[in-house]
């Protein structure tokens, strides 16, 4: 595994008291996969993307677990170390490029900054190598691209742009987070070929994260619901969306909007909202929404596992035939 | 190639440049010049800066050579002399000129010492925060309670004054107000995305703090920049009329103005010229202070400039 995530717990002390966003999760990345992390606002999916980059903004720690990558130890590694991880290890994609690149410096420049730091190059080398990444990565007149302003460019433009930053350090894992959220429709599906390219040609392994549970599908080999810190389900794709068995999921699945054969039926929704982290409710966090709640389920709070062609925290979720 | 990049092209090819959108410098350039009474005064300080430098070139006379004294000393202004002359007969338009060099070289260097280290110490302490900033901020707290012009008093008091030392002296009582305004800016930099996506990509804190953020603040830094130059020019004339600046036959604004006080009821123009220089520049750097601040203030967007 090169990726693998044991236990994860990150805990935010406020004034309501102890908040925990990320609340005993683990899971796996494999060399090459892909992996899709879905869940509504809320649901703490970008703070196990910080929690790994170690990134998790004050008043938040991480309080428990491990994060292995490489078999190293992220959560232990000393400053200089655990800069050569960012960027040259996992690099990270952020939601929106307009704020997440420097409005004052040129996009060639911004990139060729992370090339020489992770990759020891020459500037001139590092320039090189920025234009023929931006042409790799889909970027007309890549030359002149390069010198231009983030304001230059259009937003589609403007995440291909992040992409290459967070790859020009050739990591093995990239962890995007909500990368099409802030795009255009049609500008989605081209950032979303563009992360199966990246896989491909680069080898790169993707942690996927977004609410986007259908964009997800598209691009992800397996699937990860998280729901009020924890993980609800993993599996397969084609087992996830084919047939949905936590309640949660299924609810997500029912809300994608399709065209053409059973578009007649009504969108469904999620009755409720995503539970105040303050206040959760008793055993299992997603009762007060669920259509299949029992009193067992505010009893107790169900583990994570095998059901067979996957893992489910559902006491409704038996181990299939 | 990348998928998708064909559809692309028509979208991305010179969109932007066929639009004829401005970047963020150009909108600004454009709305100082807006600004008469700024830009007035940037041709006011550049010509000052001019006359400064080319001093030599411009003055009639000698500003130190003291000639027939009783023949040329009082001399009212005229073609001769348009400053006038002192009580030592020398010619004030020649010295005027020679002042401005220490008055404008004090005041611009020292602002420059002073926002270099304020930057610096600022962007630290708001970048690290936590204990350092705590430390940092009450060591400049400390320095700023203690009034600045009485440190002053007592650096030149301690000190030889000349103009490096008066530079060094100005510079060393003015940045802790600039540390503390740079702090402020950081903590609110800090927090941008590309701040931390700077930090994701595991460029070191030196590296965020020069090339992200202090360029970041970079445009208030220049407002409050130019304010201080006139800051620091006053102060300097107050120090050289009280003598403890810049120590005569050297000329500078403030001991010309300080020359001519006794003598005002009867040769008015010894204190008037350097006292008027001042005063004009004092003004322009602040009207050009304020030119700045309307014009880099990214909220009051005027769309007719954009």
């Amino acid at each position: 595994m090169l990726l693998s995530v044991s236990g994860l717990r990150t805990r935010f002390e406020v004034d309501e008291g102890e908040l925990w966003p990320v609340n005993g999760v683990s899971f796996a990345v494999a060399a090459g996969e892909t992996l899709g992390l879905v869940g509504e606002s809320g649901s703490g999916k970008s703070m196990v993307a910080l929690s790994i980059m170690d990134l998790v903004p004050s008043p938040g720690r991480v309080v428990a677990g491990e994060v292995a990558f490489e078999g190293l130890d992220l959560l232990s590694l000393g400053g200089a170390a655990k800069r050569r991880m960012r960027g040259g290890g996992i690099g990270m994609v952020f939601q929106d490029p307009a704020v997440s690149l420097n409005p004052v410096y040129r996009i060639g420049d911004q990139i060729a900054d992370v090339v020489r730091l992770h990759r020891g190059l020459g500037k001139a080398e590092a320039r090189r190598e920025t234009v023929h990444l931006l042409g790799d990565l889909g970027i007309q007149e890549p030359e002149k691209r390069a010198r231009a302003y983030p304001f230059e460019l259009s937003g589609g433009m403007r995440q291909r742009a992040q992409i290459a930053v967070a790859v020009a350090g050739r990591p093995k894992l990239l962890i995007a987070d909500e990368p099409t959220t802030a795009l255009d429709a049609t500008v989605q599906a081209e950032i979303c070929d563009l992360l199966k390219y990246i896989q491909g040609e680069f080898g790169m392994s993707i942690l996927l994260i977004s609410h986007d549970l259908a964009m997800v599908t598209d691009v992800a080999d397996r699937i990860m619901v998280m729901y009020a810190g924890r993980i609800v389900e993993i599996g397969h794709w084609t087992a996830i969306s084919r047939e949905p068995r936590h309640p949660y999921t299924k609810g997500l699945m029912g809300a994608i909007p399709h065209l053409g054969a059973g578009s007649g039926r009504p969108l469904e929704s999620i009755p409720g909202t995503v539970p105040d982290l303050a206040d959760l409710p008793t055993g299992c966090s997603f009762h007060p929404r669920c259509p299949e709640a029992g009193d067992d389920c505010q009893a107790a709070l169900p583990r994570l596992e095998d059901v067979g062609d996957r893992l489910c925290a559902c006491f409704r979720v038996g181990r299939s035939k | 190639m990348a998928p998708g990049a064909e559809r692309v092209r028509s979208v991305d090819s010179g969109a932007r440049e066929r639009i004829g959108a401005r970047s963020p410098w150009e909108v600004s350039v454009r709305r100082f010049r807006a600004n008469r009474l700024a830009l007035w005064s940037l041709y006011v300080l550049a010509i000052l800066v001019l006359a400064a430098l080319l001093a030599p070139l411009l003055a009639p006379h000698d500003p130190l050579a003291i000639g027939d004294v009783m023949a040329t000393r009082f001399q009212p202004p005229s073609w001769a002399h348009p400053f006038g002359t002192d009580e030592f007969g020398r010619d004030l338009f020649s010295r005027a000129l020679y002042g401005a060099r220490v008055s404008l070289s004090v005041g611009i260097l020292a602002m420059l010492l002073a926002t270099s280290i304020g930057s610096l110490y600022g962007a630290v302490s708001g970048y690290f925060g936590g204990i350092v900033d705590g430390v940092m901020m009450r060591i400049v707290d400390v320095w700023i309670a203690f009034p600045a012009f009485y440190l002053m008093l007592l650096l030149v008091g301690v000190f030889e004054a000349s103009v490096p030392v008066l530079i060094l002296i100005l510079a060393l009582t003015a940045w802790p107000p600039t540390a503390r305004f740079i702090r402020g800016e950081i903590l609110s930099l800090r927090e941008r995305d590309y701040v931390e996506a700077a930090r994701a990509m595991g460029l070191p804190a030196h590296r965020i703090i020069l090339r992200h953020l202090i360029p970041g603040a970079l445009s208030p830094v220049l407002v409050t920049g130019a304010l201080a130059v006139a800051g620091m020019i006053g102060a300097e004339a107050g120090l050289s009329f009280l003598g403890l600046g810049i120590s005569p036959p050297t000329p500078s604004w403030g001991n010309m103005v300080a020359a001519g006080k006794d003598a005002l009821a009867s040769a008015w123009w010894i204190s008037f010229f350097p006292g008027a220089l001042l005063t004009i520049t004092l003004i322009a750097f602040s009207l050009v202070a304020d030119g700045l601040r309307d014009a880099l203030d990214p909220k009051a967007l005027d769309q007719k400039f954009v």
